[in-house]
Parts: structure tokens; C-alpha cells; sequence
């Protein structure tokens, strides 16, 4: 069976800067926690009036096109994932996300769809592509996310007037893009994706909802952020368990990347795997939530592009990357990267 | 390796209030037809546009999964059973981009049982007279082929830059102020299914140039309905002709990202789809986009 991989990654967040104080200090009832102490969340990126969820996508997939070693126009198919579907103004339903970016990328030939999935968005694609590309349908493609999902905080800012509201997980998220490029693993030194699993534990899919506000213009996300923290945190142990029993070890891991929710919700998580799975030494944990917030369906992929250019994620490293989304989706992806973004210049392309 | 329909159902027309309601019916009606175990779905792919409320987040998929009692709290049991589910858009073409990913996940034994569903309703629930869609459930169930070669094959996504403006489905929430829940805008073009036609026949005879769509085996042609007397239009204007189509407008009206799904169930309740027949599906819808596959039965 073939193998894939990550062969590029790219992001993009918008230089607007805001930080969790500021957000705080325009809130009519402030929460009566502290916010920042809670999430860990210092600041967030906002989106500029001119941007949205198709230009933070179409920016995300042009700096993963600088990283890699194919064109926009060798894509054999474009997957976009973000929950936020902003174009111009509108909340856009049809032509799809995945056409407009196309005909902007010039990727004629490429097939494109739309997927959503909530959080668990880009890994839905991720997983998606790992199929067409193993069953021989496509040999390259791209899953790319937009997310434009600070409107829901200022909805939030307007409308919380309780000191308990299910919109306060509106304060954490942040916009970003981020794109993966995907082929087929030429070797185990140049990274492959070795175990995806992923479940959708319906009995909780009205727990997060995301959509129209019906007290003003524009959109909102009612969480109920702790009952999803105790279920999820309920269950993660057993899935990890059972990861074990397949043979999965700890050590195989250089790092953990949890969905970037909070710190302390993270944290938590990932001190009850330890205790109940008796793990003697936890991968490190990767975040990058204190500077961007919850990214949403893009989390991921902006803390792995951030470890890249740090050089924390670099050619041999391994990963686990824990999904959670709301429906609740949850599961892990484990990944080996090869020369990520270094393969530009004097690689040539394949056909 | 191939994929074929093990069953495939709808709900009636206007029943169930919303979008989940009536794919949760025809889903159970399809399950009853295949004689599985629901539990025995792994993955759930709703391809459903326009739904209750607007709402963003979660997919829908999850909602409709949740009240089909599938995989609610998977690992609680002995058998380790669980469901995937996501939505795919692709507005009308929606259904042949979802079976060909299902097709991919079947040949690599990643799934077994893959259930795709889908249905639209006005966000307001109601039948308001400007909406275009009829409100109507389909769902299907696909699995391995028993015999090698049955099933899909030659799945075709074109689409076409001339156009992309000419079909607009949103939600223009600062116009709507508090009302964003209950509205949609959905702007055609005058000269839309005119281009989307055009483009969908120069497709089909392109692929038959090639040699990938062979007229002569093809039996029955299934298409989007959203231009009246297309599947005529197909035979009339390509190599297929004289081909029979299938036209489910007139009982069920554009049922848009069901269509394909309605005319498959429509060919087998008339007796018209024989064991080994092949079909040509025909999908058309924005972007432009235009989707085929050829599907033996």
C-alpha cells in the first residue's frame, strides 16, 4: 500500500494584532474569570476590512506553494475545509470555496470540492486526500482552510450580558489559513503519515453550534465549552489506550499537538493520559494558542508551519496531532516530516 | 476493486420538517432496503447545500448521524464500531463527488459501508415560493462490488471559469440584521442554464472523443433536472443517441444535489434498470461544473 505525506505547509494569519485585554475592555459585562489566566491566550489575529475567508485561504496556499516543489497548476485536486465561508461581504454556500480558489490559482485541471467538518475540518481533508491519493485517483493535492471566524466574537462582545453565556468561547478564536500540499511518500526518509483515525461521537453534536445570530446582523457559536471539556476529556484516555494496544508508542513521538483550545484545557487532557495510561514520559507539547488563539478547523497547521520555521519540526521529526471538532469529531493523525520546504530549489518535478 | 449501490431510497416530498429530518428518513428507509446494521456504516457524507437555520457548525452530517443513532458514543460497546461523517459540497454535482470519495475509501479497505445523504430545505423551513429547490430527502447505500468491474467507473469533474459568477447561493447577513437565520439569496443569471448546458455537452462529447464514456453500452441516462428536458438534449446533441432518459421533474420538481439519486431510484422502481444495464449519471450545476460517471447495476 502507498504511503503519503506532508509535503509542504503553509500559513497565513493577518498582521492585525489584538490582544485578550483589549478584547476584554470593550465587553459591557466582562467575564467575571480571568479570561487570559483561563485560556492562556494573550492576543489573536484579526482580519483586515479587506480580508476574508477566501483571501486568508488564497494567501495560505500561495506561501505552502513557496514551500513546495509543485505549482498551482500541477494540483490534481483542491479540497478547501473551513467552517467561516466568507467572500466579499456574503456567507457564500455556492459556487464552491474550492472553484474560486481555483480559477485564482489557475489549477485548471484540478478537482474541487467544499468540505466541512468544524474543527475537524482540515484532518476530514487530510484524510480524504490520503484516500484518492493511495486508491491512484490523484497523485498531488491540496486541503486548504480559510478561517474568518472573528465575527463571532464581536457578535459576542455585543450580545454577552450574563456572567455564565455560551458564547464566551467566542473570545479565544482567532483568524488564520493554512494549506497542505499531499503526494505520495517517495521514501521513509522523505515523511509519511502512518495512522489516521477518526470518529464522530454524534450523541454530542448540538454541544457547539455555529450560525446566524438572531439578536443582530452577523454570525455566532453558542459552546458549551466545559460539558464539551469533561466528555471529550472523559474519552480521550480510552482512545489513546487503545492506540497503544495497536502499537503505538509514546516514544515513537517527538511531539504532541493537541487542537489549540487553551492551555489548561491541553494541559489537563494531557495529564490524564499520562496518569491513566501510565505513560512514563509525554512527547512534548506544542502551542502556539497563547499568540493566535483557536484558530479553528486551521489549528494545527498554523502551530506546524509556526515549529517549522522554528526549526523544532524539521526532516525525521515525529507527531501526533490530536483532532477535536465539534459533532464532537475526534482522533489522531501520526506523521513523519521529511525535508519540509527545503525541496524548492534543484528538485525537479515528477512528470 | 469496485463500488456499487447496495440500496438507495428517498423520503417523500415535504415530509420531515427540516434538511436532517427528511435525510434521516430516507437514510432509514435505505437502510431497511440494504438489510444491514446501521452500526455497520463507517462513514456518513451528507452533500446537502441549503439547510435549517443557516447553521455553519457543526456539518450537518453530525446532526443527521446523531439522530440515525449511529456511533453515538463509539468504544461504550465490545465491537469498537464507529462512524466518520462530514458534509461535501458540490451543490447539484454533489452526490458523484461524494461516491467517488466513497469509491476511494471502499478500494483501500479503509471503509466498508459508506451512507451518502443529502436533502434541502429554505433555513425558514417553510416552502417560500422563490426558493428553487424542492424539499426532499435521498439517501444511498454503497459498498464492494461482489464482482470485479460492476458498479462506478470513469467518474468526470469539469468545470468551466465562464460562469462562476452566474450562480450565487449566500447569505448576505448585514442586509438580513437579526433575521440571518431564516434567509438565503440564490442569484441566477439569465443566461446560467444556458452556459451550464453548454459546458455539460461539451464534456460528455469530449469524454466519449476520448473514448472513456462508450455510447453504445449505455442503457439509461440520469441527470441533474434543473434543465428541463435535459437528458433528451444529452441524446439528441452527443453520441448517445436514442438513449433513454430518466426525467423525475414533474413528481418531484429540481431536488438539486438529489436528483441523480432520485432518478436511480425512479429507473429501478419502473423496472427500466436491468442487472448489468449501464447508466450514465450526468451532473450540472454551479461553478460551472459538470460531473459524470458511468455505473454498471
Amino acid at each position: 500500500m502507498k504511503k503519503t505525506r506532508f509535503e509542504s505547509i503553509g500559513a497565513y494569519v493577518p498582521e492585525n494584532s489584538v490582544t485578550t485585554k483589549e478584547l476584554i475592555a470593550k465587553m459591557a459585562t466582562p467575564p467575571i474569570f480571568d479570561l487570559e489566566e483561563l485560556t492562556g491566550i494573550k492576543e489573536r489575529r484579526m482580519r483586515s476590512e479587506s480580508e476574508d475567508s477566501f483571501t486568508i485561504a488564497l494567501e495560505a496556499v500561495k506561501n505552502c506553494l513557496k514551500n513546495s516543489k509543485y505549482d498551482a497548476s500541477d494540483m490534481d485536486v483542491i479540497i478547501t475545509t473551513q467552517i467561516t465561508r466568507f467572500k466579499d461581504g456574503m456567507f457564500l454556500y455556492e459556487p464552491t470555496m474550492t472553484q474560486l480558489l481555483k480559477n485564482a490559482l489557475g489549477a485548471r485541471r484540478a478537482m474541487n470540492f467544499d468540505i466541512s467538518n468544524a474543527c475537524a475540518g482540515m484532518f476530514t481533508g487530510v484524510y480524504v486526500l490520503d484516500n484518492l491519493i493511495k486508491a491512484g485517483v490523484v497523485k498531488r493535492g491540496l486541503v486548504v482552510s480559510g478561517e474568518c471566524i472573528t465575527p463571532i466574537t464581536d457578535t459576542a462582545i455585543k450580545e454577552i450580558c450574563e456572567p455564565i453565556d455560551d458564547q464566551f468561547a467566542s473570545l479565544t478564536v482567532g483568524d488564520a489559513g493554512a494549506c497542505v500540499i499531499m503526494d505520495e511518500s517517495p521514501s521513509d526518509e522523505e515523511g509519511y503519515i502512518w495512522d489516521i483515525d477518526l470518529r464522530t461521537f454524534s450523541q454530542f453534536a448540538e454541544m457547539c453550534l455555529g450560525m446566524p445570530s438572531i439578536k443582530n446582523a452577523g454570525v455566532a457559536m453558542y459552546a458549551k465549552a466545559m460539558e464539551i471539556q469533561a466528555e471529550v476529556i472523559a474519552r480521550v484516555p480510552k482512545g489513546i489506550r487503545s492506540a497503544l494496544d495497536s502499537g503505538l508508542k509514546p516514544s515513537d513521538y517527538d511531539f504532541v499537538l493537541p487542537h489549540q483550545t487553551s492551555t489548561r484545557a491541553m494541559q489537563s487532557a494531557l495529564h490524564k493520559i499520562q496518569r491513566l495510561c501510565e505513560i512514563e514520559t509525554m512527547p512534548e507539547c506544542l502551542y502556539t494558542v497563547h499568540k493566535y488563539g483557536n484558530t479553528a478547523s486551521t489549528s494545527h497547521f498554523v502551530a506546524m508551519d509556526d515549529h517549522i520555521k522554528s526549526k523544532v519540526i524539521k526532516k525525521g521529526t515525529t507527531g501526533v496531532l490530536i483532532v477535536l471538532g465539534s459533532g464532537i469529531t475526534m482522533g489522531r493523525v501520526s506523521v513523519k516530516f521529511g525535508s519540509m520546504g527545503s525541496m524548492r530549489s534543484g528538485d525537479e518535478h515528477d512528470d | 476493486m469496485s463500488m456499487m449501490i447496495r440500496a438507495a431510497a428517498l423520503s417523500k416530498r415535504n415530509e420531515g420538517e427540516g434538511s436532517v429530518d427528511s435525510a434521516v428518513i430516507a437514510a432509514e428507509n435505505c437502510i431497511k432496503k440494504a438489510g444491514i446494521d446501521k452500526q455497520d456504516i463507517d462513514l456518513l457524507i451528507n452533500t446537502g447545500i441549503y439547510k435549517e437555520e443557516n447553521i455553519a457548525e457543526p456539518a450537518m452530517s453530525a446532526l443527521i448521524q446523531k439522530k440515525l443513532g449511529l456511533s453515538l458514543d463509539p468504544g461504550t460497546d465490545k465491537t469498537d464500531k464507529s462512524t466518520l461523517s462530514f458534509d461535501l459540497f458540490n451543490g447539484a454535482c454533489g452526490f458523484l463527488y461524494a461516491a467517488q470519495v466513497a469509491d476511494s475509501f471502499i478500494r483501500n479497505h479503509e471503509r466498508k459501508l459508506v451512507l451518502i445523504v443529502s436533502s434541502e430545505v429554505h433555513p425558514s423551513k417553510k416552502l417560500v415560493p422563490e426558493f428553487p429547490y424542492s424539499h426532499i430527502g435521498s439517501a444511498v447505500i454503497l459498498e464492494e462490488s461482489e464482482k470485479e468491474g460492476r458498479g462506478f467507473r470513469s467518474f468526470v469533474f469539469e468545470t468551466s471559469k465562464r460562469g462562476s459568477k452566474s450562480y450565487m447561493g449566500y447569505l448576505d447577513l448585514k442586509a438580513y440584521g437579526p433575521r440571518g437565520r431564516y434567509l438565503v439569496n440564490i442569484d441566477i443569471a439569465p443566461d446560467y442554464y444556458e452556459k451550464l448546458e453548454k459546458h455539460t455537452l461539451e464534456v460528455i462529447k469530449e469524454h466519449i472523443k476520448s473514448g472513456e464514456i462508450n455510447p453504445s453500452e449505455i442503457k439509461l441516462i440520469i441527470t441533474s433536472q434543473s434543465i428541463p428536458g435535459f437528458g433528451e438534449k444529452i441524446s439528441k446533441s452527443t453520441g448517445l443517441k436514442g438513449i433513454k432518459s430518466i426525467s423525475t421533474y414533474k413528481e418531484f420538481g429540481n431536488a438539486f444535489s438529489s436528483d441523480l439519486v432520485i432518478g436511480y431510484c425512479m429507473a429501478n422502481k419502473d423496472g427500466i434498470l436491468k442487472k448489468g444495464d449501464k447508466v450514465l449519471f450526468v451532473g450540472a450545476g454551479s461553478g460551472l461544473t459538470a460531473a459524470l460517471a458511468v455505473y454498471e447495476a
